[in-house]
């Protein structure tokens, strides 16, 4: 359905973000947000009618994914094909999705243009993995055969849509259930949760409180429900749906008024929580800090940048406060109680350099240093920018910090500005993070009232005013030249440095362009102390680090561990081990800059020095765990895929480069490729890891030069037309063995009826047709499916 | 003005120049193909790569700020490789010919398409002297020539390939024999034995070097193999007419002379600076000795008769310099026939797209030509250096042939988007010039292309800045229809 534009709405878009240059990526996005792609005569109006020109337009509409010029269908599908996504199946969902709505070749919206489908980088989910999310509404765990169910769901729902603003109840007294409202959670239903948990508490005038909490990190048991009753421990359950809801209450709570056709209709529900109250309930369990699993899960970490976690209300400044929020600040401002006197800019950044804090980003730059420079810069004005372009599949701790912590991270920059002498942030957040950046502005206008922000920060005459810039979809903006480009309005290609940001930066002011994670330690830092926070983790690493488990593992989420803490550990303790009784074959550390680290080379420590040693890079956290079924060779092209689809295009060695090593890889998947191949592949990415512009390029090699280091086996394999671990489609087959009881399970569930259904003889599969979505392999009961 | 040294020169730069503009201080050359005076530095191509000693970087020299002490390398091994993996890439990608398919196929690597355009535009003089030039026996070779530049037109892979032997001879003929121009005397003399094609070749390149030349003949005429050809193969009277023009450029024959019989080979290499042996039967020995082998093939005869004649050149007047390299040829290839039709979509008028062969009518025929020959052969830094660094373009095969841009063109100016490397240079010399519309790019990573905004005309965006662009363009991707530009010696 295509509309004819009303261009009127322009003139009000360009009023609300005004008519300069740097305005196009924010009037663009307001564009499509009115009419959902960016039609041409919209374009034109707003060229005629700002100082943005057609080529700016053009330039910044095409080079950030988020921007479409086509018109879409109604709904939007986007598959995440994130790492941990991918491993988890998200090609052959993205291909059911595609059979589904009966696309050809290249098309990506149905005949009826109710739905379009699009592949995306990471929507942060990780430990729901494969996720789909359609419009707003996010499906987790999901496979090609409940793709058809999917759709109906949507359709379905969207018709009851009578989302009603869920009520705060102040009144503590009769206790409180805390639900987790981080994007795992919401993605996992905590909000459907939620609203049952209203309509249920109203339903029996229960004055209970229903509190959201930041994301507790154990993402792997979303939705959380934590009942805190008063002078009882905390009871967590996990993996809530909406209809356990009442079972729990009646469970926990006195209704206010006995309500017996309430309490008869539960009792079943009620019995089957009860009787399915055990540990090893798969689906729905009532879990306790207590338990074995969960206390392994907790007992490990050690949480700085997530302190409080799963206990504070993300956007409430009070108990922020109550908590030890902004006593860093005070201390610096010598408001603090405890001691008397300021801390003066430089005697903030000795303490940061004491700490030994370094860039959470991913190169681990130090950051006192860094300080230093844009303090020493000279310049009318400085800028600070909290970098949360979080871009890698597979990570989603700035997400999380972002959506949980946004005061820790305010608090962070606003320490940061009194250091090197800035009056102005930026925070850079990814538009796929729309809950993140409601928080942090929430959060930012909390601040304002509260006098944490503006002209005199707490009367200190210090002014500090921050303002968000949603990114536009484009992974090399998280380096940082990149970033500032495009906050100028400008297509986000990095530029040589030197000169580096410090000096030359943000409308060429020196800028501290800092990770999310380095700002929210700042504070801890500062009310602790250096030493504490020095005193965690070694060497060169010190402090504390937060990485996003997922992948193969049993309990994934987002944990903070020292660092030296080994990957074992990390894997085994924290994570509960492979998932599935599998094999570990390795850990992928660091995304799509960092690299594979083998199985053997497990007990290494995560510190920066240890992981770039080893091919990999610390990279913003994000840690894929990998079993046996993976295809390391189909690994090193998923993520060159990644990055090649990401290079910015501005230098030759990356832009074509990366190109280059992708059909190599490619020919190599599919069975084409010769051992000569492997050696071009090894000589190139050396090309492109040397003569690339900027870290995107120089480190894009990254994960195809680990898995030739420690899996070059697999790529001679593939190179004679074999992959071992029989993931590539081109060089297996499946096929059904002697073991086959006739179940017809198989049969029932092939999405394109490549199995004729046989009750109690052995199956076929018929090759011509079977697109090796490997979900007869997972639903045979008795492992007769054979894969080679 | 801090000092540095590069390639071991000390040089004193101005505090904030780069590198790049250092090396030019210190007279050291360094390759870029993104940078022009007054641009900034885009750090696109990455050619311009040194090594920084101090901290063992490789940085782009157009982008380093010089500083005090500096150690910088421009022409290591390790440098010039990177710049050659840079080539190799940046060609891997290229979908344009340097040289037209027809003058490739030519063996005297005549320059077929310019003379097509001359013809084209009435200016048949011309054309018959580039004909004259580059086959010496241009209306012979239009009666006997097997026309592999025929076979090889891309035209004919739309409907027929342009007649281009009937063009040079029909142009020659009417030219009635053309005297070239000659060099100044040098006052060196070489003697070429055999007159045949391959000796008529040598002669006339000799002497257009401007050297004397005496051609030994055992026979009482010019002309070899082709004095036996059928009248109705050759008409005698054409040979004559070409044979004669030779005359005039001062080549003296001496018929009758059977050198090896009469004469020894040694006497007339004392007697002269050098002697070419364009006759069977004499084997070509000694140092100022050079062959020109006949060839049945007429055409690969004379060129062979060329290049004798400038191997004896490059040792008698440019003191034994070796062969210079052969300049890099991108070729684009064979298009199936759907490529084809967007090929030649713009390259050509609508109405000489529709048009058939038709040899009689010269200026239209000459005008169905694709003009597949690049507009900056000699200007084009990607082949000079592509040459210089010696690039191989088959290094990175992309499986599938790069996309084959339409060609744009609007008064005046051409834009071949297969020939672009996306240095950025027109889209920011066309916003530093104002232009309301100008270029800019569109897309990310390796689709990223250099266009139009809103899908508008060429001419549209380049109304103040065309000729900025075209001079900036490193390549052939941006161009003025009308430019001609060829080596001095063509």
């Amino acid at each position: 359905m295509i509309h004819q534009p009303d261009i009127a709405e322009v003139d009000r878009i360009l009023d609300r973000t005004g008519r300069g240059a740097d305005a196009v990526i924010p009037a663009l996005q307001a564009i499509q947000r009115q009419y959902r792609y960016l039609p041409e005569e919209a374009l034109r109006h707003l060229c005629a009618n700002s100082d943005i020109t057609p080529a700016a337009v053009e330039s910044v509409a095409t080079f950030f994914s988020q921007f479409r010029r086509r018109p879409v269908g109604e709904h939007i599908i986007s598959v995440c094909d994130g790492t941990a996504c991918h491993v988890k199946g998200a090609p052959a969902v993205y291909d059911a999705v595609a059979q589904r709505l009966g696309l050809n070749g290249n098309e990506d919206t149905d005949a009826a243009a109710q739905f379009t489908v699009q592949k995306v980088s990471c929507l942060g989910c990780c430990t729901l993995a494969p996720v789909v999310q359609i419009d707003g509404v996010t499906y987790g765990h999901m496979n090609p055969e409940g793709v058809s169910q999917m759709l109906a769901d949507f359709l379905e729902h969207k018709k009851n849509t009578s989302h009603k603003a869920p009520s705060r109840h102040e009144d503590i007294g009769a206790g409180e259930i805390r639900v987790g409202l981080g994007s795992c959670c919401v993605a996992g239903g905590s909000e459907k949760v939620r609203a049952a948990l209203d309509a249920a508490l109203a339903a029996i005038r229960s004055d209970v409180r229903v509190k959201r909490v930041s994301c507790v990190g154990m993402c792997h048991q979303t939705p959380l429900l934590d009942i805190r009753l008063p002078g009882r421990p905390p009871i967590l359950y996990a993996k809530v749906q909406p209809e356990d809801v009442r079972a729990i209450l009646a469970r926990h709570f006195q209704p206010a008024a006995p309500w017996i056709r309430l309490r008869a209709a539960v009792t079943s529900r009620l019995e089957h929580l009860y009787t399915e109250d055990g540990r090893d309930a798969p689906r729905r369990c009532s879990l306790d800090a207590r338990d074995a699993p969960v206390a392994a899960f907790l007992a490990a970490q050690r949480r700085l940048a997530t302190e409080y976690c799963g206990e504070l209300d993300p956007v409430d400044i009070e108990e922020y406060q109550r908590l030890g929020g902004f006593e860093a600040l005070h201390r610096c401002l010598g408001l603090s109680s405890a001691e008397s006197g300021c801390l003066d800019p430089q005697q903030i950044i000795e303490e940061i350099r004491r700490s030994g804090l370094r860039g959470r980003g991913g190169a681990g730059f130090p950051t006192a240093a860094k300080w230093q420079a844009v303090r020493e810069a000279s310049g009318e004005s400085k800028y600070l920018i909290c970098n949360g372009d979080e871009g890698d599949p597979g990570a989603f701790m700035d997400r999380m910090i972002l959506e949980s912590y946004p005061f820790r991270v305010i608090e962070g920059m606003i320490i940061a500005s009194l250091a090197v002498g800035a009056h102005a942030g930026v925070f850079y957040i990814r538009a796929e993070y729309p809950l993140a950046v409601r928080r942090v502005s929430a959060a930012i206008h909390a601040c304002e009232a509260a006098g944490f922000l503006g002209d005199s920060v707490l009367d200190s005459g210090h002014a500090f005013r921050l303002r968000i810039m949603e990114g536009a979809g484009a992974f090399v903006c998280g380096e940082e030249t990149a970033l500032i480009a495009s906050i100028e309005g400008r297509r986000g290609t990095p530029a040589f440095r030197p000169p580096y940001p410090a000096e030359h930066g943000l409308y060429g002011c020196p800028t501290l362009v800092n990770n999310t994670e380095t700002f929210a330690l700042v504070p801890w830092i500062l009310r602790h102390g250096a030493g504490q926070f020095a005193a965690l983790g070694v060497d060169h690493s010190k402090g504390t680090k937060v990485f996003s488990l997922a992948g193969k593992i049993a309990r994934g989420g987002l944990i903070e561990v020292p660092m030296g803490m080994t990957i074992r550990q990390i894997v085994d303790e924290i994570g509960g081990g492979v998932a599935n009784g599998r094999t570990l074959k390795a850990v992928q550390i660091g995304g799509p800059s960092g690299g594979c680290i083998p199985a053997a080379l497990a007990d290494i420590p995560v510190d920066y020095e240890a992981l770039t040693e080893a091919g990999a890079m610390m990279g913003s956290g994000g840690l894929v765990v990998l079993d046996d079924t993976d295809c390391m060779v189909e690994m090193a092209h998923y993520f060159l895929s990644f990055t090649q689809r990401e290079s910015c295009g501005k230098c030759t060695p990356c832009r074509v480069g990366t190109k280059r090593m992708l059909e190599l890889l490619t020919r190599l998947c599919r069975g084409e490729g010769k051992p000569a191949d492997i050696d071009q592949l090894e000589h190139l990415a050396g090309v492109v890891k040397r003569q690339s512009l900027c870290g995107l390029g120089k480190t894009a090699p990254n994960p195809i030069l680990t898995t030739l280091r420690y899996f070059r086996d697999e790529f001679e394999a593939h190179a004679e037309g074999r992959c071992p671990a029989g993931r590539c489609k081109a060089l297996i087959t499946y096929s059904i063995t002697e073991a086959c009881i006739g179940c017809t399970k198989c049969a029932q569930r092939c999405s394109v009826q490549a199995i004729a259904m046989k009750p109690y003889q052995q199956h076929e599969i018929d090759a011509t047709r079977c697109i090796r979505c490997d979900t007869c392999r997972q639903v045979c009961p008795v492992d007769a499916v054979h894969v080679e | 003005m801090p000092r540095l040294t590069i390639d071991g020169k000390a040089v004193d730069a101005p505090a904030g120049a780069s590198v790049l503009e250092a090396a030019g201080l210190a007279g050291v050359s360094i390759p870029t193909l993104c940078h022009a005076p007054g641009v900034r530095a885009l750090t696109s191509c990455m050619i311009c790569v040194v090594e920084e000693r101090g901290s063992g970087r490789t940085v782009p020299a157009c982008a380093t700020i010089v500083e005090e002490g500096m150690i910088i390398e421009t022409n290591t091994t390790a440098i010039r490789n990177a710049r050659r993996e840079v080539l190799q890439l940046l060609l891997s990608e290229h979908a344009g010919d340097c040289e037209a398919p027809c003058r490739r196929a030519c063996p005297a690597s005549m320059d077929i398409p310019l003379m097509l355009r001359r013809i084209a535009k009435g200016d048949m003089d011309t054309a018959a002297r580039i004909a004259a030039r580059d086959l010496v026996l241009p209306a012979t070779l239009g009666c006997v020539c097997e026309a592999p530049c025929e076979t090889a037109c891309r035209r004919a892979g739309l409907d027929e390939a342009v007649s281009i032997r009937a063009l040079h001879r029909a142009v020659a003929e009417a030219a009635h024999g053309m005297r070239l121009d000659c060099q100044p005397s040098t006052g060196k003399r070489v003697a070429v034995i055999g007159a045949g094609p391959a000796g008529l070749g040598a002669a006339v390149a000799l002497r257009r070097f401007g050297h004397g030349c005496c051609v030994y003949e055992k026979r009482a005429h010019a002309g070899g193999a082709l004095r036996d050809m059928p009248e109705s193969r050759l008409p005698r009277a054409i040979l004559e007419m070409e044979i004669d023009a030779i005359r005039r450029m001062d080549v003296a024959f001496r018929f009758g002379v059977d050198v090896g019989a009469a004469i020894p080979l040694t006497s007339l290499v004392n007697e002269h600076d050098a002697v070419i042996v364009a006759s069977g039967g004499i084997e070509a020995q000694g140092e100022a000795v050079f062959a020109a082998p006949e060839h049945r093939m007429t055409v690969r005869a004379i060129a062979a008769g060329k290049r004798a004649a400038e191997a004896a050149h490059r040792r008698i007047a440019l003191g034994g310099s070796a062969e210079p390299a052969k300049p890099y040829d991108a070729h684009l290839g064979r298009l199936e026939p759907e490529q084809l039709e967007r090929y030649a979509g713009n390259r050509v008028a609508p109405e000489a797209l529709a048009r058939s062969r038709q040899s009689e009518n010269l200026r239209g025929e000459a005008g169905r030509c694709l003009h597949c020959d690049c507009h900056a052969p000699v200007s084009c830094k990607l082949r000079q250096y592509a040459t210089e660094y010696g690039a191989r373009p088959a290094t990175y095969r992309a499986p599938a042939r790069p996309e084959v841009g339409v060609t744009q063109r609007h008064g005046g100016v051409l834009f071949d988007p297969g020939k672009c490397i996306k240095c950025g240079l027109c889209v920011e010399i066309t916003h530093q010039s104002g232009e309301a519309l100008g270029l800019t790019f569109v897309g990310r990573g390796f689709a990223t292309r250099v266009a139009v905004p809103f899908n508008e005309s060429i001419e549209a965006a380049l109304r103040v800045s065309a000729e900025a662009c075209v001079a900036a363009c490193p390549t052939g991707a941006l161009a003025f229809a009308d430019t001609e530009e060829r080596r001095p010696c063509e």
